[in-house]
């Protein structure tokens, strides 16, 4: 889906809404070789960013493992202090941790984050009142139609299957309606059938004018569903031409 | 405090031990065995054999018992912050908490609600059980006293509790403040027996700790019906420590939360 007709370029500048990053970059600091402890090892694993991502727009991140995607990720998603740069979700500033977060939506890649014992209802229900929204069952049942959780509500998370909580996990990074999406790799796990399903829910999602930074390995789905890409390897982003994904032309 | 975000918490954790029904149970009840053997041993020797314990108008058995009570609070309140925050890095829940609106220090105490209410249950079950099956006689009870001191010992611990979870996030291990308090509570402040019994210097250094205060304020209020006046050192100890604590605590909970942010370690283990 390439229904944009203009997409920013990446530089500098300010955007009021959607996702700017500018410089963002991000230095470890491990320890080092040897007993001392003084003696620290600096890696570095976001260099020197730059994005401006409008507002309905899927911005797609590719890269081998290791090449700081879901650290970009997590920095956006203040989980991960910068060691410099800047960054603004829809206006607000990364260093209003707070303010930014209640802008966010997030999917971890890792691990999908969850109460196993509890039902999937439940679950919803308790991170709902985290975003501070109480008496959230119009907005479960919205999302749950939405995502095909209806039959799935009343069973607990463990007896659920992998494709079943990831769609749980894109519900419940939609409770607040966010704006800006963080996801990172939503589509692991899932069947064909479902794989296909959450795409469409991304372009959805990107019609409703929601601003979308997806990491992925996919490069077909890269292709099909995002307006714009880039290229991350070795903390440094390049923005790549998502048509040209899969057909051997990357960095 | 924000009474929906807690009643939240609460039914989360509710509905997860729900599952292990047995064992909530036994974390209710398990407490009256050992109650049963505190009071044959305590049947060993009477009130003219501990001359120590004539000031609390009360046997051994009693006496303990509330040292016991006021210990397990101890342990759920150094320990529990940290304890949940360990466990939601083992659930990888941590991370999906943190990114929510919510405020960080507000999830790791709202997290240990639970453990904090069950310890209630836990407490006052034993003491209907002591009372009941036990003889235990608390001849003069002044409840505002005790509701006092026991609100002002949680709000005096609580500190320790938020810097233990804040190191744990920082350093991934516990902390040496809440260790050394555990460790000297049990030996120094009067669970077992009254401070009048330790040598002078070992009385003096357990006036530093708060738990000494808070042992000692529950009893007078429970076994000699003292009054708010009667407990001035108890409750302006409390007070005290409360009042420094949370300072205290907010600026290393604060600082934690940063280093953790910053070496990129928050939600691991």
């Amino acid at each position: 889906m390439k229904t944009e007709p203009s997409f920013p370029t990446v530089a500098p500048g300010r955007t009021v809404r959607g996702i700017e990053a500018v410089g963002l970059t991000k230095i470890f600091r491990t320890p080092g070789p040897g007993p001392l402890p003084f003696r620290r090892k600096e890696v570095l694993a976001v260099s020197d960013v730059h994005l401006a991502i409008s507002p309905g727009e899927i911005f797609g991140i590719l890269g081998e493992n290791g090449a700081g995607k879901t650290t970009l990720l997590k920095l956006l998603a203040t989980l991960i202090e910068p060691t410099s740069g800047e960054a603004y979700l829809e206006g607000v500033s990364l260093r209003e941790p707070s303010a930014a977060r209640s802008k966010v939506g997030y999917v971890a890649g890792e691990r999908p984050g969850l109460f196993g014992r509890l039902t999937v209802r439940e679950n919803l229900e308790f991170f709902a009142a985290l975003y501070g929204l109480y008496g959230p069952s119009l907005r479960i049942e919205e999302l749950s139609a939405r995502f095909g959780l209806d039959p799935h509500l009343d069973r607990k998370m463990n007896h659920c299957s992998s494709g079943i909580r990831q769609r749980f996990v894109l519900a419940r990074a939609l409770l607040p309606d966010p704006r800006v999406l963080l996801l990172d790799e939503p589509t692991k796990h899932l069947d064909p059938r479902f794989r296909e399903e959450m795409v469409g829910s991304l372009r959805q999602l990107s019609r409703e004018g929601r601003t979308t930074l997806l990491v992925t390995h996919d490069l077909q789905e890269a292709k099909s569903v995002c307006h714009r890409a880039g290229w991350m390897a070795a903390g440094k982003l390049t923005e790549v031409d998502p048509r040209g994904l899969g057909s051997g032309r990357l960095p | 405090m924000n009474l929906r975000l807690a009643a939240a918490f609460l039914k989360r954790d509710f509905k997860n031990q729900a599952n292990y029904r047995v064992s909530l149970v036994l974390q209710l009840f398990g407490a009256t065995l050992s109650m049963a053997i505190l009071f044959f041993a305590s049947r060993l020797f009477s009130a003219d054999l501990a001359p120590q314990l004539r000031p609390y108008r009360a046997d051994y058995f009693t006496f303990v018992l509330l040292g016991l009570a006021f210990h397990q609070y101890l342990g759920v309140t150094l320990y529990g912050f940290s304890g949940c925050v360990r466990q939601a890095q083992a659930l990888g829940v941590l991370e999906s908490m943190l990114v929510s609106p919510t405020p960080p220090w507000k999830i790791v105490v709202y997290s240990n609600l639970w453990n904090l209410t069950l310890v209630t249950l836990q407490v006052f079950l034993s003491l209907v059980v002591a009372v009941a099956l036990f003889d235990a006689v608390f001849p003069q009870v002044n409840v505002v006293s005790a509701a006092v001191i026991f609100v002002l010992t949680l709000l005096a611990l609580l500190p320790f509790g938020l810097i233990s979870a804040g190191a744990l996030l920082a350093f991934r291990r516990g902390d040496p403040i809440s260790f050394a308090i555990a460790s000297f509570s049990g030996l120094l402040g009067g669970v077992y027996y009254p401070v009048s019994i330790l040598p002078d210097w070992l009385q003096h250094l357990s006036q530093i700790i708060p738990v000494t205060h808070a042992i000692e304020g529950i009893r007078q209020a429970m076994l000699k019906g003292a009054g708010l006046g009667d407990l001035k050192v108890p409750l302006l100890v409390l007070a005290l420590t409360a009042a420094a604590g949370f300072p205290l605590a907010a600026l290393f909970f604060n600082y934690a939360l940063r280093k953790a942010r910053r070496e990129g370690s928050l939600t691991y283990q």
